[in-house]
């Protein structure tokens, strides 16, 4: 091997390598000569008089002072560069664009892979941006005088500054007249529309008749509400209607003006049509119509009753202050209202801890965040954008080598040009143009790409029946950034290595062979590439460890089958009604749904156990026979269902029986255990006969009931639960015929699928058009892959996030191996001419090709396994060291770079020695 | 040009160098200030303030021809222009008349 020279003893008299690598490298060339041997001779001096140690150290210390004023005298050539190159005037410029035109035209593939390689990158970088910006940055949501405009909010129940604010508190708080010019209030909704034949559900907002007064909106046509017509108690069924509706639905027609919009069954009279991009106050939800509060009867959960309960903290509020007074003069004045509210209505104003309730003011612009979020969601996004911009990084790994790449082939060309007396700021701007015209291309993909994944991410259908939209626009300031960055993304990785590259001396590259053979083979490109292998490797091992876990999950047996299941939820019970009549009727809407030719089979559970709602029933209880640790409540997860469920969800009992008709209110109290329940409690017995305690059934986390009800194991099921952890967990079943829960899902086999059921469970369960179900009417597979969303998209990110990196190390290694091999070419056909056969040559530009693979794919693990172990609970079901997710992602990574190295490698073995020496 | 300030670092290197006469070159110049003023002195510092200098006129270079030993040294041999004299001159001139009469407390410098 060649170019190593200078290890072993030879290194005793020589100063430390990295730092000279430093020296030779970062010293400005035109003193580095000098520099380098001051240094030296310094470091004989010291060598000989200190020892060598010493002088090593002088002499590291020496070039880590020296870092700093090398690097900026760096810099400033460069700005000034720059600079310079700007002043050849207009007609000059013109003529550079025109010749890098033709250049960049003569090397299509090469411009091809730039702009693909930048236009991936910053279509990442940009469409998270754009996410981030919708949600962090701005987006004042159409509003546009948000001058004196507040929001307004009351602490929650655990002390929490921002939650929602009650009705009557709102209307107080409107009444400080001297503060405020106006106060309205916000109740966010979900009505159905029926329009003809179909039927969906839209949100809406109900708002207080000066909404659009406040808020100081203009419709883009018709009005806004007028007082008369906004008069609580007797407020009209008007509704100003969202920009995008009336271009859908009525072709943004002037006649959509009095029309009529069919909500929750009652007709409303289109007044006016809201600004575009009028957002909805909450989350930035795209509203779809606005309807006034104070109906009579109310819409949606905005009753009457609602409007006149302290404790109902359902609106958001915002106000407009008079001019002159601050936010903490309102903050002040709200105080004292505060402490005069908290006297009346110490319920209501007093917290779960027994504090008094505060109101919060903040500026609009504070409030597009909430302040008590912010940490996270800049925290999520600041990940996000960090992953976007190590691919990005990974494509300027490419633009860099490519402009190297041609920068190496022009040095003849630049010689010859500066030679003949051209500056050096004519041949920079040439650079400069050729750097920014590909920037433009690859940042204008790039933006597309960006909007493509915006629009694509805000049209994902989530599997619920309420249409959750969320604005996410491709704006001015997204278009800057990604101007910028693909700009950036040029100058930084493609202009300076490729000016570093052409300063050159000119005497050695005109005289000697322009080829730069005899340099190291690959040098800095070659160091990219390995970083780039790295880079790639950590996404693809994510991307294995993903799939491994949506295996995992797949193959996993839960013990009960969810197929041609369809499930619904009933409304949640109302407080106050008795449990028999409760069951009475949940019963009879059983019969009414049995009846149906589309349903086989019926049952009736408090929750769909495989899903995750299966965790939000939970009861505290003391098991006979068992001591539990000190100071540890025994809180185990449990169902409630009818006789028939076991049987139609194909479950069989391991000892004793399931459920019967019999098991009613006044029978034996009888429960079902599963295997482990029994495994944990009363080890090495048969379970059945003995009893535990229900001491408090908790419904979402919070006590339910406070009963104590003793139950008799009358059967012993086998573990069910969609993971390892669920299936191992003590768990227990009880009677629907002597025991009421909060909540009540309808299970039904549908005839001849599960999907034929759902109709028919939305029109016996799901009646009524103002409640929105916890489980909408789907397939019980449906509703488990609602659970499994979040770990499905990870994938797809991870996948799509994996591909695109592999795909950039292809572009990567080819484009390196097949650059070295022309430089090579002199070379192998030398080696060809004495003897050496095509496969020695061959062999030996695959083998630097896997060199550098190997390199970087050791690199890769060792940042892409701690990563692993650290994401350890995302992994389901294998270890974050999985066997074959890494080496799977090492055996296509290296098969990636062999393909992406043997192209070139066959060109080069395919040489004609006799030809190509001929021609140099 | 003579009415512009030295800075400190670049004072120190011209007075180096003219203390230096033929003398003067990166590894000498260097040397010279560590010893006198007591701080080091990085070299990528020393010829970040030398190339300035040449850059203001104050100073002119000459390359040695290699030595005949291994690695063929260069040395960057510098010299003052007679502006450059001038300039220090003035600095110095400055520094004197700013300093008359001032009673600087003693210690702390030197030990």
């Amino acid at each position: 091997m060649k170019g190593k020279g200078g290890t072993g003893s030879g290194d005793a008299s020589r100063p430390p390598r990295l730092a000279r690598w430093l020296v030779s490298h970062l010293s400005p060339a035109e003193d580095r000569a000098f520099v380098i041997s001051d240094l030296a001779e310094e470091f004989e001096d010291k060598a000989r008089a200190q020892g060598r140690r010493r002088a090593a150290w002088w002499y590291r210390r020496q070039v880590l002072g020296s870092l700093v004023p090398w690097v900026a005298q760096r810099v400033r050539e460069a700005v000034s560069e720059i600079a310079d190159s700007l002043g050849g005037g207009v007609p000059g410029l013109w003529a550079d664009l025109r010749y890098a035109v033709r250049r960049l035209v003569a090397t299509p593939v090469q411009v091809v892979v730039t702009v693909l390689s930048l236009g991936i990158g910053i279509g990442l970088t940009t469409g998270v941006f754009a996410v981030a910006n919708a949600f962090l940055l701005e987006s004042p949501g159409g509003l546009t005088d948000t001058d004196g405009l507040v929001a307004l909010y009351t602490s929650d129940e655990r002390g929490s500054l921002y939650d929602a604010n009650s009705y009557p508190d709102l209307q107080e708080v409107s009444r400080q007249a001297d503060v405020f010019q106006g106060v309205t209030a916000i109740r966010p909704g979900v009505v159905r529309w029926t329009d003809g034949e179909a039927s969906r559900r839209i949100i809406v907002e109900i708002v207080d008749g000066n909404f659009f007064d406040v808020l100081r909106i203009e419709p883009a046509l018709g009005r806004t509400f007028v007082p008369e017509e906004t008069v609580l108690g007797s407020a009209e069924p008007v509704t100003v209607i969202s920009y995008e509706l009336w271009r859908t639905r009525f072709g943004g027609a002037a006649s959509a003006l009095g029309a009529t919009l069919r909500l929750d069954g009652r007709d409303f009279t289109v007044i006016g049509v809201a600004p575009e991009g009028l957002l909805g106050r909450f989350l930035r939800l795209k509203v779809d119509a606005w309807l006034p509060l104070g109906l009579p009867g109310g819409i949606y959960h905005a009753t009457p009753t609602e409007l006149t309960e302290r404790g109902a903290r359902e609106y958001l509020a915002y106000g407009r202050l008079r001019k002159g007074r601050s936010v903490q003069q309102a903050n002040d004045r709200l105080g004292s209202l505060a402490r005069r509210l908290r006297d009346e209505y110490s319920d209501a104003w007093t917290d779960d801890h027994g504090a008094a309730r505060v109101f919060t003011v903040l500026s609009e612009k504070e409030s597009r965040v909430r302040p008590d979020m912010k940490a996270a969601l800049a925290g999520v996004s600041m990940f996000l954008l960090a992953g976007a911009t190590f691919i990005l990084l990974i494509a300027c790994i490419n633009v860099a080598g490519l402009f190297l790449a041609r920068a190496y082939k022009r040095r003849r060309e630049l010689a010859v040009r500066l030679s003949m007396g051209a500056g050096r700021g004519r041949v920079t701007r040439l650079l400069l143009v050729e750097a920014s015209l590909l920037a433009l291309m690859g940042g204008g993909l790039g933006l597309g790409l960006a909007s493509a994944s915006a629009h694509y991410l805000a049209a994902l259908p989530l599997p619920i029946d309420v249409p959750l939209a969320f604005a996410v626009n491709v704006n001015l300031r997204v278009l800057v950034f990604a101007l910028m960055t693909a700009l950036g993304a040029c100058l930084v990785f493609g202009l300076l290595p490729a000016l570093g590259a052409s300063r050159t001396d000119l005497v050695t590259t005109l005289k000697g062979d322009g080829n730069g053979a005899g340099r190291r083979r690959f040098g800095v490109r070659g160091a990219l590439v390995t970083l780039q292998v790295a880079g790639s490797l950590v996404f693809l091992v994510a991307t294995g460890l993903c799939l491994r876990s949506s295996g995992a999950i797949a193959a996993f047996d839960p013990g009960l089958d969810p197929d041609g299941i369809a499930v619904a939820s009933w409304r949640e019970r109302a407080d106050g009604i008795d449990a028999d009549a409760m069951r009475q009727e949940v019963l009879g809407l059983a019969d009414r749904l049995a009846a149906s030719p589309r349903v086989a089979d019926v049952a009736v559970a408090a929750v769909p156990e495989l899903s995750s709602w299966a965790d939000f029933a939970t009861a505290r209880v003391d098991v006979d026979g068992y001591e539990p640790p000190a100071d540890e409540e025994l809180v185990i997860r449990y169902n409630t269902v009818t006789p028939g469920y076991f049987e139609m969800l194909g479950v069989r009992p391991l000892r004793g029986r399931t459920l019967s008709p019999t098991d009613v209110a006044g029978a034996l109290e009888v429960a079902l255990v599963n295997e482990s329940f029994v495994h944990a409690y009363w080890p090495g017995q048969s379970g059945l006969g003995r009893g535990f305690t229900v001491l408090e059934t908790r419904s979402f986390g919070k006590p339910a009931a406070s009963v104590t009800k003793r139950y008799e194991v009358v059967g012993v099921l086998p573990d069910i639960g969609a993971s390892p952890e669920q299936r191992g967990a003590p768990y227990y079943w009880t009677s629907f015929l002597q025991d009421a829960s909060a909540m009540v899902v309808f299970h039904v086999r549908g005839r001849p699928e599960a999907a034929a059921a759902v109709p028919e469970l939305r029109r016996i369960v799901q009646e009524d058009p103002t409640d929105v179900p916890l489980v909408a009417a789907q397939t019980y597979v449906g509703l488990l892959s609602f659970d499994t969303l979040g770990r499905r998209l990870a994938l797809k990110a991870f996948a799509w996030s994996g591909a695109f990196a592999l795909l950039l190390v292809i572009i990567g290694i080819y484009g390196m191996i097949s650059f070295a091999v022309g430089q090579r070419m002199r070379e192998m056909a030398i080696r060809q001419a004495v003897g050496a056969d095509r496969g020695t040559v061959l062999r030996s530009v695959v083998m630097d090709g896997m060199r550098l693979t190997g390199i970087g794919s050791a690199l890769g693990l060792v940042v892409a396994l701690p990563l692993a172990v650290l994401a350890r609970s995302a992994i389901y079901g294998i270890s974050p060291m999985d066997p074959p997710a890494v080496l799977g992602s090492l055996g296509v990574l290296t098969v990636a770079a062999l393909t992406a190295t043997l192209l070139p490698a066959r060109r080069a073995a395919r040489v004609d020695p006799v030809r190509l020496l001929r021609e140099e | 040009m003579s009415d512009a300030f030295l800075a400190e670092f670049e004072l120190y290197v011209m007075l180096a160098v003219a203390r230096l006469d033929d003398d003067a070159y990166g590894v000498t110049i260097r040397r010279e200030i560590e010893e006198r003023t007591g701080r080091p002195v990085s070299v990528g510092a020393l010829y970040a303030t030398l190339a300035r200098l040449g850059r203001k006129k104050l100073m002119t270079f000459e390359a040695s021809a290699p030595r005949p030993v291994p690695g063929g040294r260069h040395r960057k041999y510098c010299r003052l222009t007679p502006e450059g004299r001038r300039a220090l001159a003035h600095s110095a001139g400055m520094l004197a008349r700013m300093m008359d009469g001032i009673e600087l407390a003693p210690g702390e410098g030197e030990a």
